[in-house]
């Protein structure tokens, strides 16, 4: 049968039961709608949280006494990893100064006195690639602390450990909740679409007994039910990412204006063209999985017409 | 083309539809199935196409073993026979033409045939000139020669009718009757449930009866 079919099968469906497909919709709408809120939540936190991770430094401490044959190597071994965007190299005056330059605030004498001895070892200060993602950040400095303490003359390896620690486990629980949201929201998603579906099962029993009879094969009866799960998911899921497209833009707004302090305004994003084309289409695959599993139960090859619902 | 060999309906209940039924139908062949009420003849048709395994027993129809069938093998089965039931069953959203085309657009036949073979069958059971009406346009005679029309289209082997004139006056039965002689007479096997005993006694065919699930009379 054709897609013409198909449509008309669905409009029949919306036009015998309004009020149920009206619900249905509407539910389903209201429940993408958090769905998508939830992911663009996650998506700005993320690119929120991964700008302030760029930030994040690592300095590695070198003896006083280490050869300079070993700090060339060090370097290159530095400059060498994948994960590293650069390596900068801070001599022992260039720490006091800037030390001094610090405090002359609050101990202008500082910079003058002669007899301050310097207590500050050199450095090289890392700094990781742009994109590591929040959770790993804590693994990735570890992993590369780890290899530094191979190496001849490395003193101490710091980044503020306790702080990445405590980020990289605050982004990974936030992704991780917010999948579990997802999750229980789809697959809630599924029964409504179900018992949608069963509905239009339900008043279209004759038909699909009639269809059974001249020998339809169960794929023809069961895809205009798949095809109108497919259609209401993939309205519903339209429709949320247009209220989430109006609250995005409502939440820019308020950003730019009342909280311009933060600075989030300009980091704040929508999905892309290809993300949303993946919604609908997630939207679409939700509706025709819920009824494909509601109508299989039912048309099993010898009566559909017999069973319940 | 149709065979029983002791066969057993149960069901739940328990409620023994059919027992130690046996039977052979040939190509060609006439033949009235009578019986009182709850006899088990529906039971009996249910089964020949293809909505009802045996409990018991071989049924093989057309080439199919009942008993071995896949599910999804059913369709085909059924479209080598026609059926046609006392209430007609036609779509009710669908013209005359539209539901005698309803085997033929699952086949995926092509339109122009489609059309010819459809207009053609509606010619042999008279019916051209009502063909863009909606079965509630027409009377009841006229929609279980729509059924039958239907069950003819794609040229079955045999043709099932469960009481097809249970719905309708003597004079229209003896037409509907009238019809399936011709349709068998151009080589479909017919097989016609009834329990109009008058209906069977004018037409000397074969006719099997049975009572309480079991055969008691072929001849
Ligand atoms: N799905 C079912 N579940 C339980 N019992 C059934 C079912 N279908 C039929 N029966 C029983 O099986 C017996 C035979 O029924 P069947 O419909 O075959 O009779 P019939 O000869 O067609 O009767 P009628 O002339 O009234 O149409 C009856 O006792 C009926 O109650
Ligand atoms: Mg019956």
């Amino acid at each position: 049968m054709s897609w013409n079919e198909y449509l008309r099968s669905f409009r029949r469906s919306w036009v015998h039961h309004t009020g149920m497909q009206l619900a249905t919709l509407s539910v389903l709408a209201a429940t993408f709608t958090v769905v998508a809120f939830v992911l663009s939540l996650s998506l700005n936190l993320k690119r929120v949280l991964s700008h302030w991770g760029e930030s994040a430094q690592m300095s590695v401490y070198l003896e006083d006494t280490i050869q300079a044959a070993d700090r060339e190597a060090l370097k290159a071994a530095l400059e060498k990893d994948q994960r590293i965007r650069s390596v900068e190299f801070v001599g022992k005056e260039q720490a006091t100064s800037a030390f001094r330059q610090k405090m002359s605030s609050y101990a202008p004498d500082l910079l003058e006195d002669t007899e301050f001895s310097n207590p500050f070892p050199a450095s090289f200060q890392v700094s990781l690639v742009p994109g590591v993602s929040g959770d790993v950040l804590a693994a990735t400095f570890e992993a590369i602390a780890q290899q530094l303490s191979a190496f001849k003359g490395v003193e101490d390896v710091s980044y503020g450990q306790s702080w990445v620690r405590n980020y990289s486990a605050f982004v990974g629980a936030l992704s991780t909740g917010g999948w579990v949201i997802v999750a229980i929201l789809i697959a809630g998603s599924f029964f409504v679409i179900g018992n949608s579906v069963r509905a239009s099962i339900a008043a279209r029993r004759d038909e699909i007994e009639i269809l059974e009879l001249v020998g339809a094969t169960s794929r023809m009866i069961r895809a205009p039910f798949v095809f109108e799960g497919a259609a209401l998911g993939w309205l519903a899921a339209a429709i949320s990412l247009a209220i989430n497209f109006g609250l995005y833009l409502w939440e820019a707004k308020l950003l730019q204006s009342s909280m311009a302090f933060a600075r989030l305004g300009s980091n704040l994003a929508y999905f892309g063209v290809l993300a949303c084309l993946g919604l609908l289409f997630a939207g679409a695959m939700v509706g025709a999985l819920g009824a494909y599993f509601t109508i299989r139960k039912i048309n099993d090859g010898w009566a559909a017409s017999q069973k319940d619902a | 083309m149709i065979q029983f060999n002791h066969v057993y309906k149960t069901y739940p209940g328990p409620t023994h539809a059919l027992r130690d039924v046996s039977l052979e139908i040939n190509k060609g062949e006439f033949i009235f199935l009578t019986g009182p009420s709850g006899a088990g003849k529906t039971t009996l048709f249910r089964m020949i196409s293809g909505f009802d395994k045996p409990s018991s027993g071989d049924v093989r129809i057309a080439g199919y073993d009942l008993t071995r069938i896949k599910s999804s093998e059913i369709p085909y089965l059924r479209r080598k026979i026609g059926v046609v039931f006392q209430d007609f069953r036609l779509l009710k959203g669908r013209t005359v033409f539209e539901n005698v085309a309803l085997p033929l657009e699952i086949r995926g036949e092509r339109p122009t045939q489609m059309r010819r073979r459809v207009e053609e069958v509606l010619e042999q059971v008279g019916l051209t000139y009502k063909s863009s009406q909606f079965p509630e346009q027409i009377s009841g005679g006229e929609q279980q020669r729509v059924a039958i029309a239907r069950a003819l289209v794609h040229q079955p082997g045999v043709l099932i009718a469960d009481e097809p004139t249970g719905n309708l006056d003597s004079a229209l039965s003896e037409e509907i009757m009238d019809l399936l002689e011709k349709v068998n007479a151009q080589g479909t096997t017919v097989f016609v449930a009834t329990h109009d005993m008058g209906l069977v006694k004018r037409r000397s065919k074969r006719m099997i009866e049975i009572r309480a699930g079991q055969v008691t009379i072929d001849q």
